[in-house]
C-alpha cells in the first residue's frame, strides 16, 4: 500500500511514528510532501496531467530536492492520501435544538471552511483516491489545564464524517484518546522530545529548541499511525513505543538556542 | 417704526435656535445637525436594550451589538455558525427570531402569543415538499422539514420573545408599514402577502387591510399595555423606518401610498410619546428621509438606506444619549487623535437586510429590478 502524506509541521511526528511501525507492515510505503504553516493554498491541480503542482517557488525547490522531478506529484500513483494540518475545532452543537436545515448548514459550513479542504478539493480535481484528514493535535501544557480544554468536542467528528464520507470519500481521523488529558488538551508527555523536519538539504529531523507545546513526539505519531494502519486493515501487532524522549528538559527548552 | 429688538416678547422669541428652520436646518448641513433628539430616559452601554420591528431595526440591533451595547439576544445561534449563516437563518437580526414585524397589529399578535399564551394558528404553508412558517416565511431559507419542526421552532421564538421582554430595560420598535394581509374575517395577520414567498394566495381566504391612524394607534396602545404588564418599568423607544414601501396593493401610486403610511406611523409615534412618559421617539426617519438630507442617505434604488445613512443615524443616536462632555473630555478632544483605522463606509457597502417585503418587487414590471 502506497500512502501519500501531505502535511504541515506536524508531519514529522507521523513519519517518525511510522518508522517505528514499518517493520510490522512491510507492504506499506509512505511518501511525504511537507512544509510549514498553511501552505495548501499554494498547490494547484493540473487536471490534464492528473498532477498536483506547487506554485510557491521556494516550496517547489524543496520538493524537488526531496523528491526529484519537478516537485509535483500524481495522487493516482498512490492508494490513499493523508492530509495533515488545520484544525477541526468544533464549537459544539447540541443536536435537536435547532432546525435540521440549520444544523446541516452549520456542519456543511464547518467542513467547507476547514483548512485541509483547500487541498482535498484539489486532490479531488485530479483523483478519487481515499483521503484521511489528520488535524493538528490539541496543545499540551506545563501549567495545568488550558482554557477550554474541558469543552467537549461533542459529536463533531462523527457529524463531519457523516458528510465528508459520502461527499468527498474522505474521513477525519481524530486524536487517539489515550493521548488526551482533557477533551481538548494533549498529555504533556507527548509534547516532550518532538522534532522538526529541516528544510535544508541533508537535514534530518531536529529537536525543537524551545518549549513547544503544539508539536507532538514520535510516540504520539506512532499511536496515531498505528490507529490509521489498523483501520486500513494492516495487522500491526504490539509495538514497543519509546517513552517520551525528554532529551531537552524543561530548563533547556524554555529559550531558543541561537 | 419698530425694530426686531423692540418687538414685545412672544412665544417664538423665547424658543431656542433649534426651533427655527433657518438656523436649525437651512443654515446647517445635515451632518452637523444638533440637538435633534433629547432622550427621555437614560440609555448607556449597560442598558439592556432589545430591537424589533421593520427591516431598518436590523441595522439598529446590529450597530448596537457591534458598539458594545447590552443588546438582548433571546435566541442565540450556536457558536459554530458563522455570522453569514446566522443571518441567513434569521439569527441576530432581532432580539428574538420573529422575523420582521412591520405593523403594530403584528407586534400585538406576537406579544399576545408570547405574553398571554394566546393560541397560535395551526396554519402552515407548503412549497416543494418543504414547510414554511406563515408568520416568519423567510426565517428558514429552504423551509422546515415538517409542520412539527416549524411549530417547535416558532414556539422557541415565542418563548424567546417573552424572555426578551422580561429581561429588557428598553424595548425598541421600528414601525414599518400600515398595509397588511389578514385571514378574511379574522384578526390573524401575516407579515407578507400569502402566495408571494410561500403559500398559495386565495382571495376568499386572505384580505388586504389598509390600516388607518386609529387602528395603528389602538394596536400600539395594546401592545404597550402587554409589554408593561409583563415588564413593569419597561421603557419603549419607537422609530419609524425611513425605508419606503416596496409595493402597495391599494391601487394607489406607491409613492403616495408610502407617504401616507409613513405619515400615519409618524403620527402614531407622536401620539404615543404624548400619551406615555415612558415612550420616546428617535427621529431616525427624519434624519434620513427629510429634505435636509437631499436623498443622499438612500441607495440608487431610492429605497434602501446606504451605509453612510446608517452610520449617521447611529452617530446621532450615540451623540444624543451621551452626556455632555466634561472639561477633561473637552481637553482630550483638543489632542491630536490617531489616524482613523477604517475608511468611511462607501455608500453602497451597507449590509443587506433580511426583508420579506422586498419580495413584492418581483411582482412588478420587469421583475421589479432596480435599474
Amino acid at each position: 500500500m502506497k500512502i501519500l502524506v501531505i502535511g504541515n509541521s506536524h508531519t514529522p511526528a507521523l513519519l517518525r511514528g511510522f518508522a517505528l511501525l514499518a517493520p510490522q507492515c512491510p507492504d506499506v510505503s509512505l511518501t511525504a510532501y511537507a512544509h510549514y504553516h498553511r501552505f495548501f493554498g499554494q498547490f494547484e491541480p493540473d487536471e490534464a496531467a492528473g498532477r498536483i503542482r506547487m506554485k510557491h517557488p521556494a516550496i517547489r525547490r524543496r520538493f524537488i530536492k526531496t523528491h526529484g522531478g519537478d516537485g509535483s506529484f500524481r495522487p493516482l500513483d498512490y492508494d490513499m492520501c493523508i492530509i495533515i494540518g488545520g484544525y477541526w475545532l468544533w464549537a459544539g452543537l447540541a443536536l435537536g435544538r435547532f432546525s435540521e436545515a440549520f444544523e446541516r448548514a452549520i456542519i456543511d459550513e464547518h467542513i467547507e471552511t476547514m483548512h485541509p479542504m483547500v487541498l482535498l478539493r484539489k486532490i479531488r480535481a485530479v483523483s478519487d483516491i481515499p483521503v484521511l484528514i489528520v488535524c493538528n493535535p490539541f496543545m499540551a501544557s506545563r501549567a495545568g489545564m488550558l482554557a477550554d480544554a474541558q469543552a467537549e468536542p461533542n459529536n463533531g467528528a462523527a457529524l463531519i464524517n457523516a458528510v465528508l464520507g459520502p461527499r468527498y470519500d474522505a474521513r477525519l481521523v481524530t486524536q487517539p484518546p489515550e493521548t488526551l488529558l482533557y477533551p481538548r488538551q494533549t498529555k504533556l508527555e507527548y509534547a516532550i522530545g518532538e522534532n522538526m523536519w529541516g528544510t535544508w538539504k541533508g537535514c534530518d529531523f531536529k529537536p525543537y529548541l524551545y518549549d513547544d507545546m503544539m508539536h507532538m513526539n514520535t510516540t504520539y505519531g506512532a499511536l496515531l499511525m498505528r490507529r490509521i494502519l489498523r483501520d486500513l486493515g494492516q495487522d500491526i501487532g504490539e509495538v514497543a513505543l519509546p517513552a517520551a524522549e525528554g532529551h531537552l528538559p524543561y530548563a533547556q527548552k524554555t529559550m531558543p538556542a541561537l | 417704526m419698530t425694530t426686531p429688538n423692540m418687538t414685545p416678547p412672544n412665544p417664538y422669541s423665547q424658543q431656542p435656535a433649534t426651533a427655527f428652520w433657518r438656523s436649525a436646518v437651512a443654515d446647517t448641513h445635515i451632518l452637523d445637525i444638533q440637538n435633534i433628539w433629547q432622550p427621555r430616559f437614560t440609555i448607556d452601554k449597560s442598558t439592556r436594550i432589545s430591537t424589533f420591528g421593520s427591516c431598518f431595526a436590523q441595522h439598529f440591533g446590529r450597530e448596537l451589538r457591534s458598539r458594545g451595547f447590552a443588546w438582548v439576544n433571546g435566541e442565540m445561534a450556536p457558536n459554530a455558525a458563522s455570522a453569514a449563516l446566522r443571518k441567513k437563518f434569521g439569527y441576530d437580526l432581532f432580539s428574538a427570531r420573529t422575523g420582521n414585524i412591520y405593523t403594530t397589529s403584528l407586534l400585538r399578535q406576537w406579544l399576545r402569543w408570547a405574553l398571554e399564551d394566546a393560541p397560535q394558528p395551526g396554519e402552515a404553508w407548503q412549497m416543494g415538499g418543504r414547510v414554511y412558517d406563515p408568520f416568519r416565511p423567510a426565517i428558514e431559507p429552504d423551509g422546515f422539514e415538517s409542520v412539527a419542526e416549524m411549530r417547535k421552532s416558532r414556539d422557541v421564538a415565542v418563548a424567546a420573545l417573552a424572555h426578551v421582554v422580561r429581561r429588557s430595560e428598553v424595548f425598541t420598535f421600528t414601525l414599518g408599514l400600515t398595509e397588511c394581509w389578514r385571514r378574511a374575517g379574522g384578526e390573524v395577520e401575516y407579515p407578507i402577502c400569502p402566495g408571494t414567498t410561500a403559500g398559495v394566495f386565495s382571495a376568499e381566504k386572505y384580505a388586504h387591510v389598509q390600516q388607518g391612524f386609529d387602528e395603528v394607534w389602538r394596536n400600539l396602545r395594546r401592545a404597550i399595555t402587554l409589554l408593561r404588564r409583563a415588564r413593569p418599568g419597561l421603557k419603549i423607544l419607537l422609530s419609524v423606518s425611513p425605508v419606503p414601501m416596496t409595493a402597495t396593493a391599494t391601487g394607489a401610486h406607491v409613492l403616495v401610498a408610502s407617504t401616507a403610511a409613513k405619515s400615519i406611523l409618524r403620527a402614531v409615534a407622536d401620539a404615543a410619546t404624548k400619551r406615555f412618559d415612558f415612550v420616546d421617539y428617535f427621529p431616525g426617519y427624519e434624519l434620513v428621509s427629510q429634505p435636509p438630507s437631499r436623498g443622499m442617505f438612500y441607495s440608487a434604488n431610492m429605497r434602501s438606506v446606504n451605509a453612510v445613512g446608517v452610520d449617521f443615524v447611529m452617530q446621532t443616536f450615540l451623540k444624543s444619549i451621551t452626556p455632555a462632555p466634561s472639561v477633561a473630555d473637552e481637553y482630550i478632544d483638543t489632542l491630536p487623535g490617531p489616524e482613523p483605522k477604517h475608511a468611511l463606509p462607501q455608500a453602497e457597502e451597507v449590509e443587506d437586510l433580511a426583508c420579506e417585503e422586498e419580495i413584492l418587487a418581483a411582482f412588478g414590471p420587469e421583475g421589479g429590478r432596480d435599474v
